[in-house]
């Protein structure tokens, strides 16, 4: 015990010096910041230290001697430690299975671990808020979603930080659309009857969603506002949302392909039309909504890295690089059609675009529906 | 006979020596995780995920699927020893399983608790086995409006939780529920009672609360009373359960396991549920409730079974309706996904060696866990003989990785030792916390459900009476609270009389 305290303690030490050019110029803009907000930060950053101290008692009496021979922090040998990707989502939902496909890969390359953390909550805010605080040196990135980056900065009344702005957008992994489904005993199979159904229906049509503020609920707000229909939102803590539109009690959803493909196949629900701007790979045969008539209909999620804002641009490359080839590898391909992602890489500065396109058109969607979190 | 073909094409998946060694691997890890408090089978499965890539999907949802059951039967053992609810389903067994500890008695409450377990284990092989899709389907029968009055029946059956002051009781069953409602609502995104922390945006956490008021506050009790002896029992008695504890135990593991294997098959309850449920039912039913909460054995064996049980069959609705139960089963049914598999009613027909496969194992499973865990009993109880000045701080320190685990986030730490201080005051002001959670567990998802079907109904209440199982349920409840009022209104009449 006393042995693995003081090869931890050593490590603090060494990796202290971990100074980059771009790292002074973070720590000057942090400067100028309230005092109080430089303190918390400073505290997050320790505690953060400490903890994962405790967590990885293991694993640095075992590498530790490693880690003490190997100082070189040059970002041309980077990485030269095992790297955190943090994923603000709970385990085994898509955003955490598109990590975890990547990283793995990223480990076999680079030969040093791309550990995947979860740091779930407050809609991804939070895991998303520690890799904004995080050190800029490449050794903590994440994987974000269109949830924290795009629609929370409208959603969230008082976000401490702006994702948009203290992030720097390394690569985009995937396009995920969202496919419209609605029970197969409803006896409505296409958007047409689906819209006609819901202007005669007393009360108006129900829709779940995974959540206020998700692409889920913020698709079927869109529908509703361009049909001019009333639909009342019925909002459900993630996948429960299945429970009650497989029973009927539902009119229709807008899911993530792999969470209903099986329902699809067996026929309990009827998919009619997918979110996105091109039909998706995962189900060829569904019209997209643009194509059912409704023009501009684009509303899906999407996926892909980010490190802390100051993270040295070399390094931002390096990852860009690696991250558009393993997308381009069959195994991985196929592994992404099968949970409904279309791969899309890129350079940094069109996912940059990208995001800022997406908080635009978001920021009304959000505005329209009302929704908010505070 | 279809289901006997079907369970011998299990057998001939789960007997390979390749799943054989994973199952038996699962179990192990899953009863290690178990006795480790806080450590759970979520963030074990998220870890182990990733390399069941390179084996076989059937050899990898056995292997995690053991870990799952594994957990199971080694979060009793903690509860009963140090009243360390290892898992979220164990606290119910905390409450009479610590005291039998504490008698000297915990060779015969480990024992029965994993007897109890097998039995259930067994039963819902075989229901799941003989009508897993069938119930599935009338699980969807289930809406808010149905969900909603059983949970009701459930917290005013609660009341029968208590021992010793009904006031105090009902008055923990609304702290929790009180407790319950801090974070984000549902239904309007609006934050509740979370200060502005966004630690609390998602509510407080059940382990954290659990941890906290159980094992810190109890922890905290005993380091303020100096007249106890510094370790917890002087003398163990028999490790095995006498002729008069296993027939005081049958009725309750039966009637726990059906009670598990019910409450599992709903996607909508949680983990906790089926254990309160049993105990409930158990005081209630019993010739002499006030042994309840003093060492009862059938406290332990009921709950047992019925965490077992639940935990067992919430894979129905994940493999024939690919309806994650609870976060465990939505990271199995991402692992599945990622092997190509998509759970869902076409599991059965195009995956029969995974369907069946995995059946078999969880019985062998058991099985396994069963034999691992007899033996391990005596090396348990020794731990009793432990001091406190060595006990305590591995506790705590235990404890603690557990929950950093959950989350990866330091707030939880801080929030359970305020638990912990706020679970001693509790113990001084003689409040019991058990009722608390109950009301914390099922207070959100009863807000919820009522909510959720008011919106479906267009605001008309009229929905929980309207629709049968609903009725039934609200029926229930009125029986429940006549059946509870009847002995004070006569002896009041009495008091009046005489």
């Amino acid at each position: 015990m006393n042995r693995c305290l003081k090869q931890s303690a050593i490590l603090e030490v060494v990796s202290k010096p971990r100074i980059t050019p771009e790292g002074t110029a973070q720590a000057d803009s942090k400067a100028q910041l309230p005092r109080k907000v430089v303190s918390i930060s400073r505290g997050r950053q320790r505690r953060h230290r400490v903890s994962d101290g405790v967590m990885k008692l293991l694993l640095f009496t075992l590498v530790g001697v490693f880690f003490l021979t190997g100082p070189a922090m040059a970002s041309d040998l980077y990485p030269a430690q095992p790297v955190t990707v943090i994923v603000a989502f709970t385990p085994g939902g898509t955003t955490d299975m598109l990590t975890r496909m990547v990283s793995t890969r990223l480990s076999e390359q680079f030969g040093k671990a791309f550990i995947v953390e979860n740091k779930p909550g407050a809609g991804g805010n939070i895991g998303t808020e520690f890799v904004v605080r995080a050190r800029p040196d490449g050794y903590t990135l994440m994987v974000n979603s269109v949830g924290p980056i795009a629609v929370n900065p409208t959603l969230y009344k008082n976000l401490p930080f702006n994702p948009i702005t203290d992030l720097e957008p390394v690569v985009q992994i995937a396009e995920v659309p969202n496919v419209l489904v609605v029970p197969a005993a409803a006896n409505t199979p296409d958007l047409k009857e689906l819209i006609a159904r819901g202007k005669t229906k007393k009360g108006g049509l129900s829709y779940s969603s995974t959540g206020i503020g998700t692409s889920s609920h913020l698709s079927s707000f869109m529908l509703a506002q361009s049909a001019k229909l009333t639909a009342v939102h019925i909002p459900y803590k993630g996948a429960d949302a299945l429970n009650d539109l497989l029973a009927g009690r539902i009119d229709f959803m807008f899911a993530t392909i792999p969470s209903v493909m099986t329902h699809i196949q067996s026929g309990k629900l009827l998919a009619i039309a997918v979110s996105s701007a091109k039909r998706s790979r995962s189900l060829p045969n569904v019209p997209t909504m643009i194509e059912s008539g409704y023009p501009g209909f684009e509303a899906g999620s999407w996926f892909g890295f980010f490190a802390p804002r100051g993270t040295p641009q070399t390094v931002i490359a390096k990852l860009n690089q690696a991250v558009n080839e393993i997308i381009k590898d069959p195994a991985i391909d196929e592994k992404m059609v099968f949970a409904g992602a279309d791969p899309v890489g890129g350079s940094p500065e069109q996912f940059k675009n990208f995001i800022s396109s997406e908080f635009k058109k978001w920021q009304i969607v959000v505005k329209d529906s009302g929704a908010t979190a505070q | 006979m279809e289901i006997f073909q079907n369970l011998i094409f299990g057998f001939s998946v789960a007997l390979s020596l390749q799943n054989l060694f994973y199952c038996f691997l699962g179990c192990l890890l899953g009863t290690l995780i178990g006795v480790l408090p806080g450590i759970g089978p979520l963030a074990t499965i998220a870890m182990l995920t990733p390399i069941t890539f390179s084996i076989s999907p059937v050899a990898a949802l056995i292997m995690l699927a053991g870990i799952y059951y594994g957990a199971q039967y080694g979060g009793s053992t903690t509860a009963i020893l140090v009243n360390l609810p290892g898992e979220t389903s164990a606290v119910v067994t905390c409450l009479d399983g610590y005291q039998m500890a504490r008698q000297g008695r915990a060779g015969p409450a480990l024992a029965i608790a994993a007897i109890g377990s097998f039995f259930a284990g067994t039963v819902c092989t075989l229901i799941i086995a003989m009508f897993g899709p069938a119930i599935a389907e009338l699980a969807l029968e289930f809406g808010p409006a149905e969900y909603f009055s059983l949970m009701l029946m459930g917290l005013v059956a609660a009341a029968m939780l208590a021992h010793g002051d009904m006031v105090k009781s009902l008055a923990m069953v609304v702290m929790g529920l009180l407790l319950g409602t801090v974070g984000t609502d549902v239904n309007s995104g609006w934050r509740r009672f979370s200060f502005d922390i966004a630690e609390l945006a998602d509510g407080i956490g059940f382990v954290v609360v659990a941890v906290g008021v159980f094992a810190l506050g109890e922890i905290v009790a005993n380091l303020g009373d100096s007249k106890k002896s510094a370790v917890f029992v002087a003398k163990v008695g028999g490790l095995f359960p006498t002729s008069d504890d296993l027939k005081r135990s049958s009725g309750p593991i039966i009637r726990g396991a059906l009670l598990g294997a019910f409450f599992g098959v709903l996607p909508g309850t949680g983990p906790a549920i089926a254990s309160f449920s049993s105990y409930m039912i158990e005081k209630k039913i019993s010739k002499d409730p006030s042994r309840f909460g003093h060492g009862a054995i059938e406290g332990v064996a009921g709950p047992e079974s019925a965490n077992n049980a639940d935990a067992q069959c919430k894979f129905i609705p994940m493999l024939t309706l690919g309806i994650p139960a609870s976060g465990t089963m939505a990271l199995m049914l991402g692992a599945l996904m990622i092997h190509g598999i998509a759970p869902g009613p076409t599991v059965m027909t195009q995956r029969p060696d995974l369907f069946w496969g995995l059946i078999v194992s969880m019985w062998i499973g058991n099985l396994m866990l069963l034999v691992l865990n007899l033996p391990l009993i005596g090396i348990w109880t020794s731990l009793l003989k432990v001091p406190y000045r060595m006990l305590f701080p591995a506790i705590i320190v235990f404890s603690c990785i557990g929950i950093y685990s959950l989350n990866n986030n330091p707030f939880e730490l801080y929030l359970t030792a305020l638990f912990g201080i706020i679970g001693f005051m509790w113990m001084k002001f003689a409040c019991p916390p058990a009722p608390m959670l109950l009301g914390f567990v099922l207070g959100p998802m009863m807000e919820e459900n009522l909510r959720r079907a008011l919106l479906m109904s267009r605001g008309d209440p009229m929905v929980f009476l309207t629709q049968p199982i609903s009725l039934g349920f609200v029926i229930a409840t009125v029986l429940i609270v006549v059946v509870m009022m009847a002995p004070a209104l006569r002896k009041r009449r009495g008091d009046i009389t005489g």
